[in-house]
């Protein structure tokens, strides 16, 4: 069990990337505030020891993911709200930041997971296949094809 | 593409209320072990399913274990009743077979297949003999009380392969038996060849004679069966006449 201050630093250190990670699953701010609960009451209720912060940012980025999908595949989630609708939660602030974040969160999962984790948290493709208990050689071809879709969606923006 | 990407999720923040929101709530469902809720309901649900099958896998086993027989003689009917720890009939065997009575009550069977007799038979003096648990001989004896002509008795498991044993149906048996601690000497080939009328008359006269029947009066017995008196109160002298009677019918007949 971690303390109350332990809570308050990771909560402080870790609460944009766990929201930047809703807003790229989620897209409902009521869905948000329920991975955030979750995310961070385990946080509070785990055990173990962390090695390194290293350690501790890859466990907080797999228990958000596995939130995120658990809460997708929830029986009584039924709360949907249209992609434009939900871009509005990030609120970028020039037009071009909201056309880029539109169509990362426009792409499947598996490819917007690795986008974010790779360019986003600069992790290497080892570690992003720990985190997300995938393949190496299936992360890289979903970067791959994850850059390919995206060159093609941003068009010039992306070159430029 | 990295640097565009960084710029736009650097963009992205959670706000002050969110975190404090965050703090609160996790801090009170820690605190009220609200936390637990869902894997101790799950454990619990689980664990109740658990106990229902089991409870339910044992009922059904329960249900089809016969703890109970009921033999119904009416010669020349034999049926053979199994009743499990519910007091319903679980299986059926011998000439009155029907599936009409089956997990029908113990009592509700009985009176079905006294009341199917034919008139003959409806006649003739009806033995029960419940082998196990007394709290069916007694549901039967309840409900043939008002019956002139059925009589109810209880058999030990253990008598009961004996007589299955020796080939004698239950009710014979239990009067074999009756005979044997009356003092009569009688064997397990001469009952077989008695009838159920003649096993009783013999143990009626023992009964109403005392000491005075002697021994004689089975082999008599079995030798005079067209001479047989449905008089079950006579005195000990009127015994007597009869077994004088039979064992010279007895001579007659060698000759």
């Amino acid at each position: 069990m971690h303390t109350e201050q332990e809570l308050n630093r990771v909560i402080d250190l870790y609460a944009d990337t766990v929201k930047r990670l809703c807003i790229l699953h989620l897209h409902n701010a009521s869905d948000t505030d329920d991975v955030f609960q979750t995310v961070f009451l385990k946080y509070l209720q785990h055990t173990g020891t962390f090695e390194n912060a290293e350690h501790e940012k890859a466990w907080i980025l797999r228990v958000t993911i596995n939130a995120c999908k658990d809460l997708q595949r929830s029986f009584f989630r039924t709360k949907t709200v249209p992609l434009e609708e939900a871009l509005q939660q990030a609120a970028p602030e020039k037009e071009q930041h909201h056309e880029v974040l539109e169509a990362v969160c426009a792409l499947p999962t598996k490819y917007k997971q690795v986008i974010y984790l790779h360019f986003y948290e600069d992790l290497s493709v080892p570690q992003i296949a720990n985190i997300l208990h995938k393949n190496e050689n299936t992360v890289y071809t979903h970067l791959k094809r994850a850059k390919a879709l995206l060159k093609k969606k941003l068009g010039g923006i992306a070159n430029g | 593409m990295d640097k565009m990407l960084h710029e736009v999720f650097d963009n992205i923040h959670a706000s002050q209320q969110l975190k404090d929101n965050t703090k609160q709530a996790v801090l009170q469902q820690s605190k009220s072990k609200k936390a637990n809720i869902r894997p101790l309901q799950t454990s619990r649900v689980a664990a109740a399913c658990i106990v229902f099958l089991l409870s339910a896998g044992i009922g059904i086993g329960a249900y089809f274990v016969p703890v109970s027989a009921v033999h119904i003689e009416t010669e020349p009917l034999a049926t053979e009743l199994q009743v499990n720890c519910f007091n319903r009939i679980i299986g059926i065997s011998g000439d009155q077979y029907t599936q009409e009575v089956l997990h029908c009550r113990t009592e509700t069977a009985v009176q079905t297949l006294l009341d199917a007799n034919s008139a003959d038979e409806a006649t003739a003096d009806t033995v029960i003999t419940v082998v196990g648990n007394d709290g069916v001989l007694q549901n039967i004896r309840n409900c043939t009380q008002d019956a002139d002509n059925v009589h109810c008795d209880h058999m030990s498991k253990k008598d009961a392969s004996s007589a299955a044993a020796a080939g004698i149906s239950k009710a014979k048996y239990n009067v074999y038996l009756q005979l044997l601690a009356a003092g009569i000497s009688v064997t397990e080939e001469q009952v077989q060849q008695m009838s159920m009328k003649q096993l009783r008359l013999l143990l009626t006269e023992q009964e109403t004679a005392g000491d005075c029947v002697p021994d004689e009066t089975v082999t008599s017995a079995l030798h005079s069966q067209h001479h047989e008196t449905t008089d079950t109160s006579d005195s000990c002298e009127a015994a007597t006449k009869r077994h004088q009677h039979a064992n010279e019918n007895n001579g007659s007949q060698h000759h």
